[in-house]
């Protein structure tokens, strides 16, 4: 039995699914036999966190603050072991510039893009770059907030008349965007999981099929608004490189115990589009169904997780 | 495994929950329970002005009589708080008899079972644009058409809600009545002139429509003169209650943890309703209704209300105060004599919707206006609160908001201004190709 701290909650935008996604970790290692106490980030949570001196901290944080290596830095310093990928690998890939450059710079196939910051926008005139920009990468092409998750402020751009527009709404959401090329074909998520002493593995991949036609915030968390087919139904030559291009991009970005890769497979190339760190453990999230097809139950998923947290003889995270 | 099925009853769910979706702004909603973020997104009463001593008290009343607080009642209501009721409305104003009060739970339930007994799908209401985003929610079950009639200062414009009418019986499309908030208008705290709701009953009365008027706020009235209600006009030209289907609630002048309130209406609209309230709860809580007439009857509730009143005016104050001082020029803003809002309206080109991931992580929050338009319109608009902020950190919060707002009126002036020499950098590459050239 190990003294366990759940931090969940946050100030992301993503506070609600961090709350469910820490509650059923929480019941899982109470089942376990673990002692759990949960803390939500505020003022004093280090000074909770060094009285309780847990043994490990579970790490159920999603978004800015919990997925980009602010609390994975703080447990490093505080000698906490914690779950999940480490302070560098964290940033790197809750940032899709950073992620996409490191990427890019391996070989793994992800969308030719752009990136425009605020600050360029205000201080160097960056807006005249938006129109030239958008034309190199072609259109359809997608504008999304460069550190945010579950589709908020992503948008669609079919053609120039419509780009500022777009730009004006994902810079409601992040201080840096990015321009994309809109990629259509078979969506596809491959969650990873990397037991204490094994290689990675991803544990099935998952096709997801949105029924309103985009995988946007309520797709991904109205139960019933998408279909997942398990494994997911491409040719089995593409399924394997898929499964290939989604541990390369894990490794790339140095992640560690878990992970999600993101991909839409277009005319037989898995392109990435995001990496996630942490991604959510509620009943309609892709990491706990792939889990569970594949034959491993939500306790035995975090237990997994936790020994490989545990494991001392670990070389250090990123 | 091939097809994972989250919610395999989908099939069987009815066609009007379909519709029904939680917004992501919704969503976002639940960042608002972490501290330190100042939320003038609410519309709660602050119940902690009532007290321990005074709660203690009236529950030592209603406990000498605990078994009818614990027993099922009449689907109308307890006799005894139709009488307390009487004394609420002729407060403001209105004269009314036992016979024609009807309890609910909540005006809430009011809004939903007026919806159930007058709507069938396609019918339309007639509502202010902005309305309360709750009627609408409560409508939607009937799917209405929603038509929505412009406001100005002095609230809906009665010319154009007869235009509406006129252009919807063209359409052959069936307005079965009226929905207003004449005091301190949920969401923009405008008050319909007393003009206004005489033309509003005599175009009600052209049409043969119901008016239904939803007055939770009108006790709180911070400056001027109380206006007649458009039910006490009606009595007062025909002598009865007709078409004026009238919504009261305890929920602000006492508190809506009861979740009391009633509907006035003449007999015959009653007895639907009563067979509406059947279906859905029986009949509302004793145990609430003896609570209100415990407190109505031994505690002194209009030194209450006007202690509250006292409250919010402080509030208003400090929210418009705030507003003048750190707003820029471009925004503007309702002056609320009451109630709990102020409605602000922003350069077009600002959507307020998405500003709120921005305005959350300042550490301040609002209500989007498109909530309150079954259209989409009110992009550019919020709604802000200033029953449930103390002053000192109302203050704070609408000097982030402004700071947000500034922000976003920047961004895109530097986008518009790089976007313009984007223009010119397109067309100078097109001219490099210029066969005149």
């Amino acid at each position: 039995m190990a003294r366990l701290v759940v931090l969940r909650g946050g100030h992301s935008m993503e506070r609600d699914v961090s709350m469910v996604t820490g509650r059923r970790v929480a019941h899982a290692l109470e089942r376990l036999g673990h002692e759990v106490h949960n803390l939500d980030i505020e003022e004093n949570t280090t000074e909770k966190l060094m009285e309780l001196d847990p043994d490990a901290a579970f790490v159920c944080l999603h978004g800015i603050g919990g997925e980009d290596g602010t609390v994975q830095a703080l447990l490093e310093t505080l000698g906490i072991p914690y779950t999940g990928s480490g302070p560098l690998s964290s940033i790197r890939s809750m940032d899709k510039d950073y992620a996409k450059r490191a990427m890019f710079a391996a070989g793994v196939p992800t969308p030719p893009f752009r990136t425009f910051l605020r600050k360029a926008m205000h201080e160097m005139g960056a807006a005249a770059a938006l129109g030239p920009a958008a034309d190199a990468i072609g259109y359809p092409l997608v504008v999304k907030p460069a550190r945010q998750g579950s589709g908020l402020g992503l948008t669609k751009v079919e053609e120039p008349g419509a780009l500022l527009e777009a730009v004006y709404e994902a810079f409601g959401y992040d201080g840096k965007i990015l321009l994309e090329r809109w990629v259509t074909g078979t969506e596809m998520t491959a969650p990873i999981l990397e037991p204490a002493g094994s290689e990675p593995r991803v544990l099935n991949l998952v096709e997801v099929r949105p029924r309103g036609g985009s995988y946007d915030f309520e797709a991904k968390y109205t139960p019933g608004a998408t279909d997942f087919a398990i494994p997911a139904e491409i040719p089995a030559d593409a399924a394997v490189r898929a499964e290939e291009t989604a541990l390369a991009a894990y490794r790339t970005l140095g992640c560690s115990d878990f992970g999600r890769i993101d991909m839409v497979l277009e005319g037989g190339t898995p392109w990435v589009l995001d990496a996630n760190t942490i991604p959510g453990f509620t009943e309609t999230s892709t990491l706990p169904l792939a889990a569970e097809a594949a034959g491993i139950s939500f306790e035995d998923l975090v237990e997994t997780i936790l020994d490989a947290a545990l494991q001392t003889e670990a070389p250090a995270k990123l | 495994m091939p097809l994972v099925d989250l919610d395999r009853f989908d099939f069987l769910y009815a066609n009007r929950v379909k519709g029904m979706k939680s917004a992501a702004t919704r969503d976002l909603m639940a960042t608002l329970s972490r501290p330190g973020i100042i939320s003038l997104a609410g519309g709660f009463p602050d119940t902690r002005a009532f007290g321990e001593e005074a709660f203690r008290e009236i529950s030592h009343h209603v406990a000498t009589d605990s078994a009818q607080a614990l027993q099922y009642g009449p689907t109308g209501g307890l006799e005894v708080i139709k009488d307390i009721i009487v004394d609420v409305m002729a407060a403001e104003g209105t004269r009314a008899s036992q016979e024609d009060i009807f309890i609910t739970t909540g005006a809430q339930q009011g809004l939903d079972l007026v919806g159930k007994v007058f709507l069938d799908e396609g019918d339309a209401v007639l509502c202010e644009g902005p309305t309360y985003a709750g009627a609408l929610n409560a409508f939607a079950a009937y799917r209405p058409r929603i038509l929505h009639v412009p406001m100005d200062r002095a609230g809906m414009i009665p010319l154009a809600a007869h235009e509406a009418l006129k252009k919807a019986r063209k359409q052959g499309i069936h307005v079965k009545f009226i929905y207003t908030v004449p005091n301190f208008q949920n969401p923009t705290g405008v008050t319909l002139a007393a003009e206004r709701r005489r033309e509003l009953l005599e175009i009600a009365r052209e049409y043969d429509l119901i008016i239904l008027e939803d007055n939770p706020y009108g006790m709180l009235r911070f400056d001027g003169e109380a206006l007649p209600t458009i039910a006490s006009l009606e009595q007062e030209s025909s002598g009865y209650p007709d078409r004026v289907v009238y919504l009261g609630t305890f929920s602000k002048i006492f508190a809506p943890g009861v979740r009391l309130g009633w509907v006035h209406a003449q007999p015959g609209i009653l007895h639907k309703i009563n067979i509406g309230k059947q279906g859905a709860d029986l009949c509302s809580s004793n145990l609430a209704q003896m609570l209100i007439y415990s407190y109505f009857r031994h505690a002194d509730w209009h030194a209450y209300v006007k202690r509250l009143t006292a409250i919010y005016k402080e509030r208003r104050d400090a929210m418009l105060d705030a507003l003048a001082e750190f707003m820029p020029n471009e925004v503007h803003w309702t002056h609320p004599e009451g109630g709990f809002f102020v409605w602000a309206t922003l350069p077009s080109y600002v959507d307020a919707t998405s500003m709120l991931p921005l305005a959350i992580s300042r550490n301040v929050a609002y209500v989007p206006g498109e909530g309150f338009y079954a259209s989409g319109s009110g992009k550019n608009c919020m709604r802000l609160n200033f029953s449930f902020v103390e002053p000192q950190k109302m203050r704070r919060g609408i000097e982030l908001l402004s700071e947000v707002i500034r922000e976003r009126m920047e961004l895109r002036s530097d986008l518009e201004r790089g976007s313009h020499l984007g223009a010119q950098h397109a067309s100078r590459s097109a001219a490099v190709g210029n066969p005149e050239r």
